[in-house]
């Protein structure tokens, strides 16, 4: 058994923080580290996609619905476009809903959650709200915030952003109201040291882990979300495809060609399944402390 | 108890107000009615008109918000603009299907959740510690629907053994019914059980570091015995908390599982009463799923104090 | 660390037979819900259910406007006085025995069966045939041929099996057997019973039974129907299921949940036609048209909008969209039309050179088009098709997608935008009907099309006072509406009713509607 090393006491300033190596900690071990390397192949993927296949994802032909061949790896959709060029550029519609939203939702949320260190009153109207929220029935919220704003990208961050808000506000409230209650936040009080600072400097950090563990958990929200809408046909509109605009209309010819859906949910689920794995590692590393 | 619930009782209040606002306001402010929608595409501008009018839609909004919550405590809940009937008799029609698959998916939750779980959690080999990793692993990443679709996939479609969407309902026909029921119950269930399995493990390798459990084995109790009689019966309490949880987003998940499998629940009635802008519908099904969240809360909640006397109940 | 040995697996075991269990029950049973099968043809049976699975919303409110999702049921419960018999297009007579129209078009006399009783037992007369004429003028019917009887400047009852409709201006014989067709005689001491489907009262062969919104509709056979000598009636009930889902009714139909799919997807309905235990019939059908807005340009110039006309792929769009099952059509009416050419049908046969050079000569090239795409699946399709079609002639145009209840409310407001795709479930109504039901062709269209010479053209042929100048006028004005192609038809798809062959006998109105009198289950 490797022997974990005791977590550093050095004084900040001195290289790297150690919450950033506590993390590097977690990249190494199995999970974490096959996690991100599928993340960094997938997001290479489809980075790389307009170089690979610079004619876009709307080559269409009368080829409509062949089976996975040489040629086209993952098959024909209807339209006699290949599917697999069609994934490649869905997960990069994925992803740049995921980059956006997951990291807006999880300030955002953050914030909100902390809004309870300067008032007391606001930070218990800020945690009805976010009950209110994480009440609604999830998809019934989305519908209607794509609804109100119009199908397409967009309406997808927000809905996600939004429907994010609940986990990240209770973590950061729960981080606060345990550290409230320490001796250093009173001692720095009569010390007159601004609330601010005291939240930026200790409260804040300390309520960093488990919110990191939650956003890579979220990441897989997310893709549940932009999929969820899509199969109720108001996610991203054609003819862009994403995953789950692919998984929605592949479903209508699951009978046809079976196949269809085959490629789009093996990707979706390599995407879902590193971040859980790396949302496990980082898990693991950050209680190990 | 009963001072932990009075004290709950303002903020609970608020909550429900703040909701049924927002249940309101929030399907109204998406572009057209529910005359564009029952008057179909093809109707003229004054079809659209007549409805608009019959159905009271023209009235202000703070009249209409009014006039639907005093109902509400007389009983009435309104009527559906699409289907012209009480949106309670709408509701308590598709509760059945709903019900059914919610209630199937937690039997299959548990008995998934704490088969995986109590393997994980009891000591085996590296091998087969390893597998039943990665099964938790797979199965807690997938989502219900990405369930649902390889569900249909492999029984609906490759072998055919089970029918992939529509429904038979059990207290018609249990035989048929209860195979329409399966993979969308499977598909629901299998996520939350991960979960379920995840926290049962948890709980009981920390229950196996308390000093009775060695007590147990140093007296020579059969492994098994120690499992089962030790460790497992003092990690259950986690786990009926966690499968309380669970069963509110069980019902959260129907939604999109219902879309799939093409059911005629709740779920489906939302969305479609969302798509057609059948506002009342939408105000009663919000809601509802906004109180049971809080009521879900509030018993979690006191059965976690139940369970472990060192915390108590604040508000 | 703390060593044990390997646990017990048996207990675990247990449990997981559990499941196991639960799935076995189900599987080992001795009924499946997943099997086909065929029964073989034979004689009329009466007694059992027939089921029929459908996708539309079931809308017992606008019995007087065609809607979708009651033409399974709406023809087994209501009758109209005449159907326009699908094969010889002549009018066949149902509550009216006989009819006569006086010699300068501007009247109809009607003579009504004797004995015909509602649902209720009430007779039904002359009166509630008046009554039903004048509802569909109302609004909030629904219907959409009541611009029809207001027309009709008087309608006088003489006796209860005879009335008469006077015109208050020339209509020809078409448009009234048109208006016949979707005019279904309501109860009117019921009538308000409709709106919520609470008390639902027609003529036909089987009555309304238990309803459950949104769900299902239970007819059963009525023991007073007027016409039961004449035979039929054979099932005991019908029930009809909303499936929303073109897979959830495939599989009730193979499970044999469902003997009869209605509008069952195009893709899945091939996939039956090969099948010998399955029946494939069309009925009615929706005509999908690409609209544009000739008051914004570049649609301003009817070069611009004669080039999408040429650049539209329409084969490849019914092949891929509609399964290769619709009709590729330049027109809003059926080929066989009467003064309709074969040069007009296929007046705009693909050709994206001629296209690309009249947006060239129009100095349209690059011009941006939006257009309003309602989020259906077909739509979605057809879109991506003419997206592409339009790019290769050098033209930008961009969705913009909107969710159903948005769309129609933007089109009953005529007010959908620079260009956009329409769907109108109306195939089966004649022409001199269409150009005032069809929202792309009348008067207040999302076009905001319209010219003195359209309106002759219009009046011409609604007053046709004989065939062959409902020839002529039917054939001026397709010739104008292709040179002016401010809206473009691109495909009229059937709606497809598959049925198992244990169910024969089954009928259809020109219109689509399902007629079950006649349909048996053979054992």
């Amino acid at each position: 058994m490797t022997t974990t090393a005791p977590p550093s006491r050095r004084p900040r300033r001195s290289g790297v923080s150690p919450s950033l190596r506590r993390y590097g900690a977690a990249l190494k071990s199995p999970r974490g580290l096959v996690g991100i390397i599928v993340i960094l192949v997938l997001a290479l993927l489809s980075v790389s996609a307009p170089l690979l296949f610079p004619d876009g994802y709307d080559v269409q032909s009368s080829e409509s619905l062949l089976a996975p061949s040489f040629t086209h790896l993952f098959g024909t959709d209807e339209l006699g476009r290949d599917i697999f060029v069609r994934s490649l550029y869905g997960l990069r519609t994925d992803f740049s809903i995921i980059v956006v939203a997951v990291p807006v939702s999880m300030i955002l949320g953050t914030i909100l959650g902390l809004i309870g260190a300067l008032s007391r009153v606001a930070g218990t109207i800020v945690q009805r709200v976010l009950d209110i929220i994480l009440g609604f029935p999830g998809l019934v919220l989305g519908i209607c915030i794509v609804l109100v704003v119009g199908p397409g990208w967009v309406s997808l961050v927000i809905a996600i952003t939004i429907s994010g808000l609940p986990a990240f506000g209770r973590l950061a409230r729960a981080a606060l109201m345990s550290q409230m209650q320490r001796e250093y936040v009173t001692a720095a009080e009569t010390l007159g040291v601004s609330r601010l600072t005291v939240l930026g400097r200790h409260i804040l950090p300390n309520a960093i882990d488990p919110i990191l563990v939650q956003g890579a958990v979220f990441v897989v929200q997310a893709i549940f979300i932009e999929a969820a809408l899509s199969i109720v046909g108001l996610g991203i509109q054609p003819p862009q495809p994403s995953l789950g605009a692919l998984l929605n209309v592949g479903t209508r010819f699951i009978n046809q060609a079976p196949t269809y859906i085959l490629g789009p949910t093996v990707l979706l689920l390599l995407l879902a399944l590193a971040f859980s794995l790396l949302a496990d590692a980082l898990n693991e590393t950050v209680n190990r402390k | 108890m009963t001072r932990f619930l009075l004290r709950k009782l303002p903020s609970v209040a608020l909550v429900i107000v703040v909701s049924s606002i927002i249940a309101f306001l929030l399907p109204r402010l998406a572009p057209g009615d529910p005359a564009a929608a029952l008057a179909g595409a093809d109707a003229t501008p004054e079809q659209v008109a007549a409805i608009r009018e019959q159905s009271g839609l023209d009235d202000p909004l703070i009249a209409q918000y009014i006039n639907w919550i005093t109902g509400i405590f007389r009983g009435d809940f309104g009527n559906s603009y699409i289907f012209q009937r009480p949106v309670a008799e709408l509701v308590l029609d598709r509760l059945e299907s709903t019900l059914e698959l919610a209630a199937l998916a937690t039997v299959i939750m548990i008995v998934v959740g704490l088969t995986l779980g109590i393997l994980s959690g009891s000591p085996r080999a590296k091998v087969s510690r390893g597998v039943l990793d990665v099964l938790n692993t797979l199965l807690l990443a997938t989502p219900p629907f990405l369930t649902g679709l390889l569900l249909i996939l492999v029984f609906g479609v490759t072998w055919r053994l089970l029918p992939v969407s529509g429904e038979v309902g059990l207290l018609e026909n249990p035989e048929i019914g209860i195979q329409y029921l399966l993979l969308p119950a499977f598909a629901l269930a299998l996520p939350q059980a991960a979960v379920v399995a995840r926290l049962v493990q948890t709980s009981m390798q920390n229950v196996r570091g308390e000093d009775f459990v060695d007590l147990a084995f140093a007296k020579g109790a059969s492994p098994r015995r120690i499992t089962y009689r030790h460790v497992l019966r003092n990690s259950l309490g986690t786990a009926v908390v966690a499968i309380g949880l669970r069963i509110g987003e069980l019902l959260g998940g129907a939604i999109v599982i219902e879309a799939i499998f093409a059911r005629n629940g709740l779920g489906q009635l939302a969305v479609q009463a969302v798509q057609d802008r059948d506002y009342f519908i939408i105000q009663i099904l919000i809601l509802g799923a906004v109180i049971l969240a809080v009521l879900i809360q509030i018993i979690t909640e006191i059965a976690l104090a139940a369970l472990d006397p060192r915390i108590r109940l604040e508000a | 660390m703390k060593l044990y040995p390997r646990s017990d697996r048996r207990a675990a075991g247990i449990l997981v037979a559990g499941v196991a269990a639960l799935t076995a029950i189900a599987l080992a049973g001795c009924t499946s819900a997943v099997s086909g099968g065929a029964g073989p043809i034979s004689t009329p049976v009466r007694g059992g259910q027939i089921v029929v699975a459908q996708p539309g919303d079931f809308q017992p409110n606008v019995i007087l406007g065609g809607r979708t999702g009651n033409y399974p049921w709406i023809g087994n419960v209501f009758q109209p006085l005449t159907y326009i018999d699908p094969e010889s297009g002549t009018p066949e007579p149902v509550l009216a025995k006989d009819w006569t129209f006086a010699d300068d078009g501007m009247s109809v006399t009607f003579t009504l069966q004797d004995d015909v009783t509602f649902h209720t037992g009430r007779p039904m007369t002359a009166d509630d045939v008046k009554f039903s004429f004048m509802k569909t003028t109302e609004a909030d019917s629904g219907s959409q041929v009541g611009f029809i009887a207001k027309q009709f400047s008087s309608i006088d009852v003489a006796s209860p099996t005879s009335l008469t409709v006077t015109f208050s201006q020339r209509l020809s014989e078409a448009t009234i057997f048109d208006f016949l067709e979707q005019t279904y005689i309501v109860d009117q001491e019921t009538y308000a019973g409709l709106a919520d489907g609470s008390q639902v009262v027609g003529t036909g062969p089987y009555k309304w039974g238990t309803y459950r919104p949104g769900t299902s509709i239970t007819l059963e056979r009525f023991d007073g129907y007027w016409n039961a000598a004449a035979g039929g009636q054979y099932a005991d009930t019908i029930e009809i299921d909303k499936l929303a889902d073109s897979t959830a009714q495939l599989s009730a139909l193979r499970s044999n949940g469902a003997n009869i799919a209605y509008n069952l997807g195009l893709t899945d309905a091939k996939g039956f036609e090969s099948q010998p235990q399955y029946t494939t019939i069309d009925a009615g059908g929706t005509i999908y048209p690409f609209g544009m807005d000739v008051t914004k340009a570049p649609f301003d110039n009817p070069k611009v909008r004669q080039a999408i006309a040429y650049a539209i792929d329409r084969d490849r769009i019914n092949d891929q969209v509609f399964a290769g099952g619709g009709t590729v059509t330049d027109l809003f009416w059926g080929a066989d039309a009467p003064g309709v050419t074969d040069d007009q049908v296929n007046h705009y046969a693909y050709d994206p050179e001629k296209a690309k050079q009249l947006v060239e000569e129009a100095g349209a090239t690059g011009a941006e088009v939006p257009i309003t795409v309602v989020a259906l699946p077909a739509i979605q399709s057809e879109y991506e098709i003419i997206a592409n079609n339009l790019t290769a002639i050098g033209l930008a145009p961009t969705a913009v997608s909107v969710d159903e209840t948005t769309f129609n409310s933007l089109q009953n407001q005529a007010n959908l935008g620079p260009a956009f795709l329409l769907l109108h479930s109306q195939v089966g109504l004649g022409p001199s009907t269409l150009i005032s039901s069809l929202p792309s062709l009348r008067a207040n269209n999302p076009s905001h099309f319209d010219s003195p010479e359209y309106q002759d053209l219009r009046n011409n042929l609604t007053s046709a006072a004989s065939d062959e100048e409902n020839e002529k006028a039917l054939g001026a004005l397709t010739e104008y509406i292709l040179e002016q192609a401010w809206v473009v038809p691109i495909v009229q798809a059937p709606y497809k009713v598959v049925s198992s062959t244990d169910v024969q006998g089954i009928g259809v109105s020109k219109r689509g509607n399902l007629l079950l009198n006649d349909a048996y289950i053979s054992e």
